[in-house]
């Protein structure tokens, strides 16, 4: 038994590993009196005010404007996202039409937008969670795109040759064919609206967020505000991608052998 | 009465390095329940005309006809099989893939698995009905084609080298399994490859084709009874045969 569970221990310590490293030497620096206290503070100090935030429901109400901006903007950029890129990736002439804007506006930073979105849609959250949706549509259209160009001309044959018309195709071949690489573009598009929501919040644009806890922290030297808002942000990421993005792959296509895990 | 007909068939693809001739002018017929190879060397011009049969591409001359009706795209009188392991739906298991013609055509779904199954039976492979192609070996995966092929039950199977990846022995074993469905099933089967002993051991009649640009050299009808000893005689004459046909150099030309 203990046979077993050592492999999941060793696994679970390889992994807090280096963060315990950092940890440990955060400590070392904060405590060896180097930096005034105020603005390196030991991670006790960000403990509690992690838990004093949570406790009197601060932290919560940040955590929760900034979900459900990121899961606003988000959740159109895929659904506009993997439209578009579909539809050039089937269409000659939509590609032909957008693929120029797209591939010239990928580059460019996200927060490179975010003055003229905020002037023409105001401070707040519509502002805001169109911009998110903008920036994260970009790699989603992208991924979604080479996904369709990367399905099997002979799976389409196949289908065709046992009767399947358009619109099947695209739900039964299409679909599940580029979906490697549609997962992939949801995963950059959703890096991308973490980035640019967390720096549009800190524009002031809106009165609840992480960004924006994080950004008005620093006029009192709350510091340790600072960091709990990072730490945060960093559990909601690491969260998405644990209990949504590697679930959906290890049901789709890591199951089907079109990805490894 | 023939099953297929394919009177001075010509396709000329057009590349950016200019036209290049894919077959030239081919002509032949197959009996209804007719087991017929072609063999031909490499780019001679195999692989379309089966594309051309199957209704992939569209000849620039000549016309095919299948059952007196002639053939304007891809249809699903016709079931193909590919060389390519990778023409399997990754995303769907065995059954899933053998089902997908009968799902295309409307079947209810427990009907179109029980179907499925029964052909996933006549390629011994009802025991991996759940898996998933990517843990199947090659051959498993080109039994789950023909399987897929069979299922909707298309009059006519068309087979591009389908065993031309495996190695000998697994490929020996097909051979055997697939000579087997022919005579359980009774399709027109045309099947391409460029192994002599291949088409010996399955063909009722061999169709040999010149080298690129291809066009048709020989017809040698196989008279031999089923099941086949690749190692008797007679066997190794119509190989030699085969051979000589495809290594004689072209003379009125
Ligand atoms: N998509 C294509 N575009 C342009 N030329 C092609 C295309 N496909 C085949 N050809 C040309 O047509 C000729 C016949 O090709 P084909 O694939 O039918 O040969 P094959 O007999 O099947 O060869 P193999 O035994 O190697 O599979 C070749 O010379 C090839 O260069
Ligand atoms: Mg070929």
């Amino acid at each position: 038994m203990l046979d077993q569970a050592s492999p999941r221990w060793r696994g679970a310590l390889s992994v807090s590993a280096p963060f315990i490293v950092v940890a440990a030497l955060w400590e070392i620096v904060a405590r060896s009196g180097t930096f005034p206290r105020r603005l390196f503070p030991p991670l006790e100090d960000v403990a509690e005010t992690l838990a004093r935030l949570t406790a009197a429901g601060i932290l919560p109400h940040h955590a929760f404007e900034t979900i459900a901006r990121l899961l606003g903007g988000f959740g159109i950029a895929a659904l506009a996202g993997v439209a578009l890129g579909i539809l050039m990736g089937r269409s000659r002439r939509a590609e032909d039409l957008l693929m120029p804007l797209v591939s010239t506006g990928a580059p460019i930073p996200g927060l490179a937008y975010a003055p003229l979105f905020l002037l023409w849609f105001g401070l707040g959250n519509v502002g805001a969670v169109i911009l998110v949706a903008f920036v994260a549509a970009f790699p989603i259209v992208l991924n979604s795109w080479t996904g369709v160009k990367a399905v099997k001309e002979i799976w389409i044959r196949a289908a065709q040759s046992m009767g399947a018309g358009d619109r099947r195709l695209f739900r039964h071949v299409i679909l599940p064919g580029a979906l490697p690489y549609i997962l992939t573009g949801l995963r950059l598009g959703l890096a991308q609206a973490w980035r640019i929501l967390v720096a549009v919040e800190m524009l002031a644009a809106v009165p609840w967020g992480l960004g924006w806890l994080i950004f008005g922290a620093r006029e009192f030297l709350n510091t340790d505000a600072m960091l709990a808002g990072i730490a945060v942000i960093g559990a909601i990421g690491l969260a998405l991608e644990k209990l949504v993005f590697q679930p959906l792959e290890r049901y789709t296509v890591v199951r089907w052998g079109m990805m490894t895990s | 009465m023939h099953h297929i007909e394919i009177r001075n068939v010509t396709l000329v693809y057009d590349t950016p390095n200019g036209r290049v001739p894919g077959v030239r002018g081919v002509s032949f017929a197959t009996a209804p329940s007719e087991f017929l190879c072609i063999v031909g060397p490499s780019g001679c011009g195999k692989t379309t005309l089966l594309n051309i049969i199957a209704g992939f591409l569209a000849p620039a001359e000549g016309e095919i006809r299948i059952g007196g009706k002639a053939v304007t795209g891809y249809g699903l009188d016709r079931g193909i099989v590919f060389q390519d392991f990778a023409q399997l739906f990754p995303w769907r298991t065995a059954l899933g893939n053998v089902a997908f013609g009968l799902e295309m055509k409307g079947v209810p779904k427990a009907e179109r698995e029980a179907i499925a199954l029964e052909q996933l039976r006549l390629v011994k492979l009802e025991k991996f009905a759940g898996a998933y192609p990517h843990h199947l070996s090659g051959g498993m995966q080109q039994r789950v084609a023909i399987a897929r092929a069979l299922a909707y039950n298309p009059a006519v199977l068309l087979m591009d080298e389908p065993f031309a990846a495996l190695d000998a022995l697994t490929r020996d074993e097909m051979q055997r399994l697939l000579a087997e469905v022919w005579r359980a099933t009774r399709k027109t089967v045309v099947y391409v490859t460029h192994n002599v002993a291949e088409a010996v051991y399955l063909a009722d009649r061999v169709i040999v084709m010149t080298p690129h640009p291809g066009t048709i050299k020989a017809e040698v009808p196989i008279r031999l009874p089923r099941p086949r000893d690749p190692l008797s005689v007679e066997f190794l004459d119509y190989q030699k045969q085969l051979l000589r046909h495809l290594t004689q150099k072209e003379e009125a030309r």
